[in-house]
């Protein structure tokens, strides 16, 4: 960690020649690049349907519901942090904007009302990180078992329907603007804005400092408590976002929405190069990362790999990725 | 009647639907009636420690209202009500308890004199499956004034259920009907009831060892009446996708075999494609974009799912694409959401997987009066299409 921290830390406090692109180009992100391109060359020769306009919808569409909570997962771990309760949050978010709707809500008011629930829950997860000073990985997990729960509790275990309202409220998951899902320029919006932030702002920096080295930043005087405080809520607000856009596309809010979408979330980040131990990575590699698993994941399917073989193919690229980036580094070093 | 829900209840807020269950915790000082044949101090703490649970878990619930005095006294109205099922008056059993099941289930007792505890351990109540069995089985212990029935939820986890168990035992019920998250997981801990003497029932799955009873339908023979239905639709053979459950689960690998089984017959028919979808409408969604892409028109004419979430997130596939007029949807359980779908001739069919209550707590009844109950009660499963979708409504969950 000591080594890395020589080189890192300069850079960001600097704060000279960053752009919102400063995260873009270094050499993991150009392999995952090559590999996407190779996929997608792949894709074409052994479907005929892979270069579809509706398959490019579709897959891009799958994507977007991965990437908008591992844009957040992102920000989180770059503060060498975790938030295990995405997947759950996203759950009880669905439940929290289907008894809206159900309550009479206008479709739009609950969708913010979904996005609120999650950034108040990504608040109270800030607080026990923060305040309460417990690992993030034990105060997600348990927020993950205790809002999973909550959600079954309100909801009574049922899919909540939206009934006749589901057509007004479809446009946010099933609409269709030049050829693309909504969700995908939701999704592209925010990576682009998180990448700005991330990489041209002092916040930023902050975050990246934090995760790389935690008294680097208290001997530099930032505040980290805010920081890190502010990143779950992020990651909140993103879930609940999600959360919205799962069940204007699906119609209804079912309360075991997102299951498991924290670790889809995580393994993209990681695809994506972010060091789970903080400070290094971004949202570049991120969007590579999703994409990469998602075109993989739709070629798979188009050529009929029997579904348990997918499931190994899936795992071994979490692993083979990181191993090259521990391979890359070490070398570097 | 008293009835107390474990791990799963909802504050009495009084929003939405009539769906909503009130949170009741009913324990603090318990009746004379409590016929203990185990240790009183262990039953004691068992009672303390479940109270505990059942207050925690109902933070912000509304647990002071005791439904107990107001149910003793509709209890004989219901029991005045014409009954058709049960002879003793109160609930009747199921509509998919019929025949052999409806005989074994016939309640000798009177129902007043039924004076026992039931715990109710259930493998996850966070499906509308589990939420019905619950709703059902509360309502059907209202035909039982002198039975005490706990409904703990499981949570989908064989440890959380074993541990469940374990208390249960040292609370010290008569009778434990358990619906396992893991046939051989739970297997020590049902041993351990029936050493002390509890009966055990299995409800919906079945666990390894020797049990009082099964009550249940056959996953098995709901595959097989929707593989018979599209094996007679597509006559002229065909392709079928299927839509697969959660990988290992014996209601996957069972209404697996039933499907194959059943379309096996045709000569012509083929599986393309069969994707693991985990249940989840969502995951059915993507699976089906992708399938019909690799399979453009005319190249799939059926789709079988493992349950009705995954059939109607397939629909929404196949209607997005335009090609609802072509392939024949299919699916299993029986949801609301499919009935109306098939009466609106967008499904084409489901099979009715039958909640097992209220029958399981007649059939807990029988064994708290000491009568004969057969190795197995099975359930029937139900192919609803268009013409007799109007027959079900309100049967399923």
């Amino acid at each position: 960690m000591q080594t890395h921290q020589e080189q890192v830390l300069p850079r960001p406090l600097s704060g000279r020649g960053e752009t919102p692109w400063a995260g873009f180009g270094n050499w993991q992100q150009l392999a995952l690049l090559a590999v996407l391109v190779a996929l997608l060359i792949i894709g074409s020769m052994l479907s005929p349907n892979f270069l579809e306009a509706r398959n490019l919808l579709n897959v891009t569409r799958q994507m977007a519901f991965v990437g908008i909570v591992a844009v957040a997962a992102t920000v989180v771990i770059l503060t060498a942090g975790i938030d295990l309760s995405i997947g759950a949050v996203v759950g009880l978010a669905a439940v929290a904007i289907g008894q809206a709707v159900q309550a009479g809500m206008d479709p739009v008011a609950a969708f913010a009302f979904g996005i609120v629930v999650g950034g108040a829950v990504g608040a109270l997860n800030g607080l026990a990180v923060t305040l309460g000073r417990l690992p993030p990985f034990i105060a997600t997990l348990g927020a993950l078992v205790m809002i999973r729960g909550y959600a079954l509790m309100l909801s009574d275990g049922r899919t909540i329907r939206l009934e006749d309202r589901a057509a007004e409220a479809a446009w946010l998951g099933s609409g269709e603007v030049l050829g693309m899902g909504v969700p995908v320029f939701v999704f592209v919006g925010i990576a682009l804005a998180t990448a700005a932030v991330l990489n041209g702002t002092k916040y930023g920096r902050y975050v990246r400092v934090i995760g790389d080295s935690r008294e680097a930043a208290r001997a530099a005087g930032l505040p980290i408590r805010r920081v890190e405080w502010s990143v779950y809520v992020y990651s909140g607000l993103l879930a609940g976002l999600t959360a919205a856009i799962f069940v204007s596309r699906l119609g209804v809010a079912e309360p075991t929405a997102g299951t498991g979408l924290e670790l889809d979330a995580i393994a993209v980040v990681v695809i994506g190069g972010t060091s789970l131990f903080g400070g290094r990575g971004g949202v570049a590699g991120t969007i590579l990362g999703v994409a990469a698993l998602a075109v993989l994941q739709n070629i798979l399917n188009l050529t009929g790999v029997s579904p348990f073989a997918q499931q190994v193919v899936q795992g071994a690229v979490v692993v083979i990725a990181v191993l090259v980036e521990r391979l890359v580094n070490r070398s570097r070093e | 009647m008293t009835s107390r829900r474990l791990g799963s209840c909802t504050p009495d807020t009084g929003e939405a639907s009539g769906t909503r269950r009130p949170c009741v915790v009913v324990a603090e000082e318990r009746p004379e009636r409590l016929t203990v044949r185990r240790t009183r101090i262990l039953g004691r703490l068992g009672i303390a420690v479940v109270v505990a649970l059942g207050m925690s878990s109902c933070a912000g619930g509304d647990d002071s209202s005791d439904p107990a005095g107001q149910a003793e006294p509709t209890a004989p109205d219901e029991a005045s009500a014409p009954a058709s099922g049960n002879p003793e008056g109160g609930a009747e059993l199921s509509a998919y308890c019929t025949g052999e099941c409806a005989e074994a289930l016939e309640l000798e007792a009177a129902a007043e004199s039924i004076d026992c505890q039931v715990a109710v351990s259930w493998n996850g109540l966070d499906h509308s499956y589990g939420a019905a069995t619950a709703d059902r089985t509360e309502a059907a212990a209202t035909a039982f004034p002198n039975m005490d029935v706990s409904i703990l939820d499981g949570r989908s986890d064989a440890t959380t259920q074993s541990q469940q168990v374990e208390d249960v035992i040292s609370r010290g019920v008569d009778v434990l009907i358990i619906s396992p998250a893991d046939a051989d997981a739970l297997e020590p801990a049902v041993a351990r009831a029936r050493d002390e003497g509890i009966e055990v029932i299995t409800a919906d799955r079945t666990v390894e060892g020797d049990v009082l009873t099964h009550i249940g339908s056959d996953n098995v023979e709901a595959g097989q009446a929707a593989g018979e239905f599209i094996a007679e639709e597509l006559q002229g053979g065909g392709a079928v996708v299927e839509l697969q459950g959660s990988a290992g689960a014996s209601p996957t690998i069972d209404r697996h075999d039933g499907i194959a089984q059943a379309l096996e017959t045709v000569e012509d028919i083929e599986v393309v494609a069969d994707p693991i979808a985990n249940y989840s409408r969502a995951e059915a969604l993507a699976a089906m974009e992708d399938l019909l892409q690799r399979f453009g028109p005319g190249e799939v004419d059926a789709v079988v799912a493992h349950d009705d979430e995954m059939a109607l997130g397939a629909l929404q596939a196949i209607e997005e694409a335009g090609r609802s007029d072509e392939i024949l949807v299919v699916g299993i359980d029986g949801t609301q959401e499919a009935l109306e779908r098939i009466k609106a001739g967008e499904m084409a069919a489901t099979v009715v997987y039958p909640v097992t209550a209220p029958d399981h707590v007649y059939a807990a009844a029988k064994a708290c009066a000491g009568e004969e109950l057969p190795e197995r009660i099975i359930m029937d499963s139900l192919l609803v299409t268009e013409e007799n979708v109007s027959d079900v409504e309100g049967t399923t969950f």
